[in-house]
């Protein structure tokens, strides 16, 4: 098992140094470097610009300059963001701990709604029940999430006024007090909300339809003729089979846990990671961008192994030795 | 074997899968009894309703589209039939339990071997982890599982088919249960492992006074267990008597056809006898006649018009073919021989 998980881990080094690489021409290749937007060209001395490019070290060889940064990234220094003025890895650090709490808010709606609707239409298929989850949830597939999320403010924000509609924070309260984290808390639910039900619908149709497979079972018929009740049958027998394939989902859950909404944050302005990439982005914040992108590839790789490792703690069949 | 008490009585089943609205009737009209201590085999090629029938017994009839829609099971005086699936659970793995064909898929894949035995004590007795893990493995070590105390915390995909096999039945005993029902228990298996688990079959039945229902299309095997037989056909029974009556003075052509099938070491022959034809399926159905008729060697042409009864036509033996109705004339019957086939 340690043995399995060190072989994946070193095989991860190579592919994440081809990952940094392509990172690295990609976010060159974009258009423009992080001083053509900021500031304004006709105000300022051309050459002032041409020496803090000089200076940034834009106008190296593209090897150097990518030798330049991974070495530093290797040795923890993520380097500064041009836009903030601050260490990166501060930067990501402060919106990390929004991303994960939305994250894993959203992750307890899906998995609370997808059980209980996966395992009641599970049991009783093909009834009005089963429909109604059917139909609610290909509904709530259907709705993109901007338009969910625009929704969801209008309606519990603008005219019930029961959830802010923007910020992570009340930012008058005192961090650390009880108040600070009720209030975080009260943030958190819409957004939470408008993701979690997002991913719901294909985790319910997915363990509705491997219920139904393995309520097929020999074993279930064994289970039966010793004289199980048919909730055990359901909730042992059946579910503890029918989650091994969920797991696949898990790992993807553990990157979008990290790699934040972009779409959902946008829209409630929460200051999450997948705002601060979309920021990174329009701001040639090279910096930010590579540190994320190389974090989220990371995590892809980190999923996946997790996920390896969980399906065989799940299924015995399975087991890494 | 005689004058033993009734342990499961069965009149007049029926029991019907519903396909495309309408139902039919894959065990039709099957009366028989069981004894005590009785071992008693069920004979018949496949889709013949044997596993239907023992599947109705317990009630594990697929819940979808099978149910019972006639006659009565009584097990020791006490009817089955009206009972919900919450009373039938005090029945199963208790009083009656059941093994299955494929011991390869029988298991739930992600529990240990020691927990699926152990939850047949825990659902019925109040019994504590400790003393159920000791039971299991007991239970283990009398189905002849060498180095039980391993297995018990192993996965049924680490033991072979045969070993499965035996946890079943070791899960099927685990509660000394007044019958067991083998559904083609050793169909799976390799030819040596088989006469293993026969013999633990055996050995269970006489040390435990278990009466077994087994269910197979081995001659063989009926020879060497059974107490009685019962020949089904397209979900009736064609013939029922004792195995030595049955082995010596086969009444039904069908029975008959599935002795002469049996390969015999002292004959050389070129080609292996068969019965021509398959069962009709449950849509094909004769409705009136006799169901064997088209594969007959003996059939005529009021096989087809007239549904035989099943008749007494010796001690204890009964046989459901014209040939034998005592009302059908003799004549008549040879008359028009020949002509069906």
């Amino acid at each position: 098992m340690w043995k399995y998980c060190l072989r994946r881990i070193l095989g991860m080094i190579p592919m994440l140094f081809l990952i940094s690489i392509v990172v690295f021409t990609l976010a060159k290749m974009m258009p423009g470097d992080a001083l053509s937007g900021e500031i304004d060209p006709l105000n300022t001395d051309p050459v002032y610009i041409e020496d803090m490019r000089e200076k940034l070290g834009y106008n190296d060889p593209y090897h150097i300059q990518y030798g330049r940064w991974i070495s530093d990234f290797i040795q923890g220094d993520f380097g500064r963001s041009v836009r903030y003025k601050m260490p990166v890895s501060d930067l990501i650090g402060e919106k990390l701990e929004n991303t994960i709490f939305l994250g894993i808010s959203a992750l307890i709606i899906t998995y609370f709604l997808s059980f209980t609707m996966g395992i009641f239409a599970g049991r009783k298929p093909y009834t009005i029940g089963d429909h109604i989850i059917g139909a609610a949830n290909y509904f709530g597939m259907a709705i993109p999430s901007f338009v969910a999320g625009v929704f969801a403010i209008y309606f519990f924000s603008f005219h019930l006024g029961i959830f802010p509609s923007n910020g992570s924070v009340d930012i008058t309260l005192q961090n650390g007090t009880m108040e600070y984290w009720l209030s975080k808390l009260h943030h958190v639910i819409l957004p939470a909300l408008v993701l979690g039900l997002l991913s719901t619908a294909s985790y319910t149709q997915f363990l509705r339809n491997d219920i139904i497979e393995n309520s097929r079972k020999d074993f279930v018929r064994t289970a039966r003729a010793k004289g199980t009740s048919n909730r055990k049958i359901y909730h042992v027998h059946i579910l503890r089979n029918s989650i091994i394939p969920l797991i696949t989902f898990l790992g993807f859950d553990i990157v979008s846990l990290v790699s934040g909404a972009i779409i959902t944050e946008t829209i409630f302005t929460y200051p999450g990671i997948g705002q601060l990439f979309v920021q990174s982005v329009q701001t040639n914040d090279y910096a930010v961008l590579m540190a994320l992108t190389m974090m989220f590839s990371c995590l892809v790789l980190v999923g996946n192994l997790v996920a390896d490792i969980l399906y065989g703690v799940v299924d015995p069949r399975i087991r890494l030795d | 074997m005689k004058n033993n008490k009734t342990l499961l009585e069965i009149k007049n089943l029926h029991t019907g899968f519903s396909i495309n609205g309408q139902i039919y009737h894959a065990v039709d009209d099957v009366s028989f009894e069981i004894q005590e201590k009785e071992v008693i085999c069920v004979v018949g090629e496949s889709g013949c309703g044997k596993s239907v029938m023992s599947l109705s017994i317990m009630q594990l009839l697929p819940q979808e589209n099978a149910k019972i829609t006639k006659g009565e099971i009584r097990f020791n005086g006490m009817p089955l039939t009206n009972k919900t699936d919450k009373e039938m659970n005090n029945v199963r793995g208790k009083e009656i339990s059941m093994i299955f064909q494929e011991p390869m898929t029988a298991l739930n894949p992600v529990f240990t071997i020691g927990s699926q035995i152990q939850e047949v004590l825990h659902n019925h007795l109040d019994i504590s982890k400790q003393a159920a893990r000791k039971k299991s493995i007991a239970l283990m070590k009398q189905v002849g599982i060498s180095r039980p105390e391993k297995v018990v915390d192993e996965y049924p995909h680490q033991l072979s088919g045969g070993m499965r096999q035996r946890v079943m039945i070791a899960i099927a005993i685990a509660l000394n249960p007044k019958l067991l029902i083998a559904d083609e228990p050793t169909t799976a298996l390799d030819v040596t492992v088989q006469a293993q688990i026969l013999e633990l079959l055996t050995s269970i039945q006489q040390e435990a006074n278990t009466a077994i229902m087994l269910i197979t299309h081995d001659l063989g095997v009926v020879a060497e267990m059974a107490d009685s037989v019962m020949v089904m056909y397209a979900g009736q029974i064609v013939e029922t008597s004792t195995t030595v009556e049955l082995f010596s003075s086969p009444k039904h052509p069908y029975t008959e056809a599935l002795l002469h099938s049996i390969p015999k070491m002292e004959e050389d022959v070129e080609r292996l006898h068969t019965i021509g034809g398959i069962v009709p399926s449950l849509t094909s159905m004769p409705q009136v006649g006799c169901r064997f008729r088209d594969r007959c060697p003996k059939a005529f042409a009021d096989c087809r018009s007239i549904t035989p009864k099943l008749a007494p036509v010796g001690d204890g033996h009964l046989a459901r073919c014209l040939l034998y109705h005592s009302c059908y004339p003799k004549q008549h019957r040879t008359a028009e021989e020949g002509v069906e086939k």
